[in-house]
């Protein structure tokens, strides 16, 4: 009997095991490192707060904070809504609906670095964008510029990220009885109320589960930024993952305070984190 | 009569609807497409339609002397696709199988702990994988893994086990109990009756799981950027950024061709699984 | 019942042993990575590599593609085989990289020494560099690298005087000299001059009467003025300001005219941006060409690759740049070569090209990378040859004597100087200042200034001036106390 008990064990271990090392560990080890100061070659002094200090004295946290937030919930909004939209057009069947539903998750299958050069080529001075633009007799405009950048990330991520949503309301909608709304017709409802008192709530769950998750993820995302403009001119599209990055390996090659930076920032996400963990594992 | 307004299907508001679809998700690809077929020489000033379209771009990519020119491009474009290649291989299939191994226990086993054990994996799922570039960083460094391809790997494994083990816990809680009990009482080992009789129910659960992996590590930057040094391991998003970024001149054309390239196995792939992703991604929360 | 719970028992541990299985041989994979097998470039039986020394054409090399994984190569170096790991920054122009690779190997076959060579790119290499560091893992030599003075003030580097007597003292270049020297010892070689020009459309300058080569940033100025012309969309000059080592080299070439001085010594308490006036006159000049549209819309984007990219493509009339795009020019598109002029950027031009060859302290193979090092320079002929007049003297020689054939060369008109206004060689004697190290007013290199602009320290608040439209003073003043912080930490 008992070696039933320790079998059982056996198969998560490793699991259990490689995450430990290669997860925990590591982010206790950052917390570790945050106290320290190293000098190039030298080995590692320990300085308390001093890091900590020096991030939240300078106005570049509260910006990092600020973006960050501003891309996620933004670029989440759009990508719900677009989702939305073409769930609810592909919902009805017509000749060609599968077509259209393959093709609707090419922009999600696309890897995030593909996405980001197409857009690096097509926000250029000379790229489609701007052409039509010129088309209509319009000035082309800088969409990575200090003005437009943070837009055109969010556009950018928006175009790759709704087919998430769009697959998670289509299934939604697509477990929801027919009778209800044939019942509700009979009642003599009109498509609006329809729309609002029962889609809508049928899909609370999905729209919640789908939004935790893309925010977390969002809040999360690297490629994207780093490659269209690595943290913005002027910092304008400086979020978390790119500040961190920044800070470590690059401008500041102070690896001590990125890392203290990073725990700087995990209360925002360890709320997130909690929220989803609540929702998906007591769904799940 | 509300009844035949149902029935048709197709009203202006979707025809504009679905033209609009087909014209968000496909101008960007269209661009890419036409600077990929435009000659070299043209390709920083393309035009909308490719006046002289030709696929040197594509092969050039392969041509070792034609990187000569740009002091930035990869030698061959086979090199990162091998190295993005063995990295993802690999990382998918010890994720697979791990997470396969653990997802069974959380879905099947009842034990003290297990709840714990659960949210931990959880825990590691729904968790941002840049919060561990510095320490993963130095990790592979003290392990002398530093700039090889295998510390790449298990730094992707970090996230991509989670993963597995997440979606695959999903499935393996969607096969119906019975099979496995009455499998169990004509004798089977537990290991038996996973391989003869859950693996291939939830055979759609593995490839998902399997597919998203795979994709996972192939779309990784982060991790890339600060675990490789030298150009030979570059996988393939650092090495486009870096042909992209570097160098005395620009080369979109080939810039193009090598994000096509590039797109082509993911997309794929998913195309292949599209039934299973939204219930895959979620744990079975949502049924796809 | 009884019986079969144990049957099983026993094939469920087994069998779920496997997975513990799995994660020893993880572990056991790891403990074999711990001897990094990495297997390059070595052995040069197969690479025979017959550099052709071109005139116009693209140089090929017949060394193996080194692009595949070195990781599943399961041979270790035995311990008397001595191995070399050098890092070398990758050149702008590839007949660079093909003639540092050729010698290496060329070396290691002489030597027997294993020569493993990485060519890291430009905007990379800096902070590779340093997270190796950092990681405990440097290269043993640099070539054509970065951060050399900072580095050998931090202690991390070996001096080379043997080195420098070995390849004759007096034929090293004044300023070369300078360039390499920490605290009266010589800690790097730099490897050419890299001078700054101004590259300039002969035609459109005849067309609208602008007389070459402008000799004043004032007449820089009014012949980008004359030579914008919004319908052909052809924009004067291109002034780079995104964060690059274009942009950053091209402000301090204003600066330094303007009569600036970064540093009045080499400590925290010599910083001397806050109160510097040329600062906020370079702020201005600057923002000028960025106001009025003098360069295109864009260049607050653009990487060191943009400048030339842009020349190329005609959109811009002249670029400061030094002569890489000429080289590009003469490969690619001969016609708008023929087209065009190197003038150099008066007043006073700077030397970019401070990249060293410098041996790290850690190395086991001190002895063998200064061989290395003297290897590549002893025949200067050879050097000049496959370094410089491969890629059509974007590069010019460190030594006296070989500058004195360029001159020659350039008096008779051959090896593609013809489009060089003024002789070469009498510009390098003019040069003052390098953008790196050799700073107005100073004696000696100073290191941080190398990590002000390597790490786009300096690019950050250039643009916040200039694009961010941020008041200059306040700008002047953060710049000053970051540069400050640095300096504390290094000099006290």
């Amino acid at each position: 009997m008992k070696l039933n008990k320790i079998a059982d064990w056996l198969y998560i271990l490793p699991a259990l095991a490689v995450i430990t090392f290669i997860f925990i560990l590591p982010l206790c080890y950052t917390f570790w490192i945050s106290f320290q100061e190293k000098v190039l070659g030298g080995s590692p002094k320990f300085i308390g707060l001093t890091n900590y200090y020096n991030i939240l004295a300078s106005g570049a946290f509260y910006t990092i904070i600020g973006n960050t937030l501003v891309y996620s919930f933004s670029a989440v909004f759009f990508k719900a809504l677009i989702g939305l939209a073409i769930a609810l057009l592909l919902n009805r069947k017509f000749p060609g609906r599968g077509i259209l539903r393959a093709y609707s998750i090419i922009p999600w299958a696309t890897p995030a670095f593909a996405v980001a050069f197409f857009f690096i080529l097509l926000y250029d001075l000379k790229g489609l964008f701007n052409r039509i633009l010129g088309f209509l007799g319009l000035p082309a405009l800088r969409y990575l510029g200090p003005d437009l950048a943070m837009f055109s990330v969010i556009f950018v991520n928006v175009w790759r990220g709704w087919p998430f949503f769009f697959l998670g309301f289509l299934s939604g909608l697509q477990a929801i009885p027919q009778e209800i709304y044939e019942s509700a017709e009979i009642d003599g409802a009109s498509r609006f109320k329809k729309f609002v008192y029962i889609t809508l709530p049928n899909l609370k769950t999905v729209f919640f589960t789908v939004c935790l998750l893309s925010l977390m993820w969002t809040m999360g995302d690297f490629t994207t930024i780093y490659l269209l403009t690595k943290g913005g001119p002027l910092d304008k599209t400086l979020t978390a993952p790119i500040a961190s990055y920044l800070k470590a390996f690059a401008t500041g090659a102070n690896i001590p305070e990125a890392a203290a930076l990073l725990i700087l920032l995990l209360p925002i996400y360890v709320i997130l984190i909690y929220l989803v963990m609540k929702y998906a594992y007591g769904r799940a | 009569m509300p009844m035949v307004e149902r029935k048709r299907n197709i009203t202006v508001l979707t025809l504009v609807g679905i033209i609009l679809l087909i014209l968000f998700v496909g101008i960007p690809f269209y661009w890419v497409l036409n600077l990929s077929l435009t000659p070299e020489e043209e390709a920083y000033s393309p035009k909308l339609f490719p006046s002289n379209p030709t696929l040197s771009n594509y092969f050039d990519l392969f041509d070792p002397s034609k990187a000569a020119a740009r002091a930035t491009r990869f030698e061959n474009f086979a090199g990162p696709v091998v190295n993005s290649s063995i990295v993802a291989l690999s990382v998918t299939a010890l994720s697979t199988f791990l997470g396969s191994l653990a997802a069974y226990n959380l879905a099947r086993f009842n034990y003290k702990g297990k709840t714990y054990a659960s949210l931990y994996i959880l825990f590691a799922y729904v968790f941002p994988p840049f919060f561990l570039m510095i320490p993963l960083y130095i990790l592979m460094n003290m392990l002398k893994l530093g700039d090889t391809l295998f510390g790449l790997m298990l730094a992707h494994l970090a996230y991509t086990l989670p993963f597995s083990t997440w979606i695959l816990r999903g499935y393996f809680m969607g096969v119906p109990k019975d099979i496995e009990d009455s499998a169990l009482v004509d004798g089977c080992s537990r290991f038996q009756m996973l391989w003869r009789i859950v693996f291939p129910i939830s055979a759609p659960g593995l490839v998902t799981a399997t597919i998203f992996s795979f994709t996972l590590s192939w779309d990784d930057l982060i991790f890339a950027l600060v675990i490789l040094s030298k150009a030979e391991n570059y996988t393939l998003p650092l090495a486009i950024a870096f042909f992209m970024q570097g160098g005395e001149v620009y080369a979109w054309g080939e810039l193009a061709a090598a994000t096509i390239l590039a797109a082509i196995p993911p997309v794929s792939l998913y195309l292949l699984i599209q039934k299973y992703v939204v219930s895959g991604l979620t744990g079975g929360a949502i049924k796809g | 019942m009884s019986q079969e719970p144990k049957k099983v028992d026993r094939r469920k541990f087994i069998y779920a042993g496997l997975g513990a299985v799995a994660l020893i041989a993880i572990g056991a994979a790891a403990y074999i990575a711990m001897n990094p097998p990495v297997v390059t470039v070595t052995k040069p039986t197969t690479s025979v590599v017959t550099t052709t020394v071109p005139t116009t054409s693209v140089v090929t090399t017949t060394v193996p593609t080194t692009s595949v994984v070195t990781t599943t190569v399961p041979t270790t170096t035995s311990p008397t085989e001595k191995k070399l790991t050098v890092w070398a920054r990758s050149a702008f122009v590839a007949a660079n990289n093909d003639w540092i690779k050729k010698m290496c190997l060329e070396w290691a076959q002489k030597t027997g020494v294993k020569v493993d060579i990485s060519f890291i790119p430009v905007g990379d290499y800096s902070a590779k560099l340093i997270a190796a560091i950092e990681a405990g893992t440097p290269p043993d030599l640099c070539i054509h690298g970065f951060n050399a003075i900072s580095f050998a003030e931090q202690g991390l580097t070996v001096p080379l005087d043997d080195v420098l007597n070995e390849l004759g003292k007096d034929d090293l270049h004044p300023f070369k000299l300078k360039q390499g020297t920490v605290n009266g010892r010589f800690y790097c070689l730099p490897d050419h001059f890299e001078i700054e020009y101004v590259l300039a459309r002969k035609d459109l300058a005849d067309e609208k009467g602008v007389k070459l080569p402008t000799s004043s940033l004032e007449e820089l100025y009014q012949a980008s003025k004359t030579l914008t012309d919004k319908n052909k969309n052809i924009w004067g000059i291109g002034w780079p300001l995104g964060k690059c080592y274009d942009a950053e080299g091209q402000f301090l070439w204003v600066w330094y005219n303007l009569g600036g001085k970064p540093f009045l010594s080499k400590s925290s308490a010599g910083v001397a941006i806050k109160d510097d006036k040329a600062f906020l006159d370079t702020v201005a000049y600057i923002r000028k060409f960025w106001d009025e549209g003098l360069t295109p819309p864009d260049s607050d984007g653009w990487t060191d690759a943009s400048n030339n990219q842009n020349y190329i493509d005609g959109r811009i009339a002249m670029a400061l740049n030094p002569p890489s795009i000429y080289y590009s020019l003469m490969t690619g598109k001969p016609d708008l070569a023929a087209k065009t002029v190197i003038m150099p950027a008066y007043p006073s031009t700077l030397d970019v090209g401070e990249e060293s060859c410098y041996i790290f302290a850690k190395s086991k193979y001190i002895d063998e990378a200064k061989d290395l090092i003297v290897y590549l320079f002893k025949d200067k002929e050879e050097y000049r040859k496959g370094m410089c007049e491969n890629g059509n003297y974007y590069s010019l020689p460190v030594f006296k004597s070989a500058l004195e054939t360029v001159s020659q060369q350039w008096q008779k008109g051959q090896a593609g100087l013809k489009a060089w206004l003024v002789n070469p060689v009498e510009v390098v004697a003019s040069i003052k200042w390098d953008s790196y190290r050799v700073l107005p007013g100073l004696d000696e290199c100073v290191g941080i200034w190398e990590d002000v602009e390597y790490g786009y320290i300096l690019a950050e608040y250039m643009q916040r001036a200039i694009i961010g439209k941020e008041d200059p003073i306040k700008v002047r003043e953060d710049f000053h106390n970051r540069v400050f912080e640095l300096a504390k930490k290094r000099y006290g």
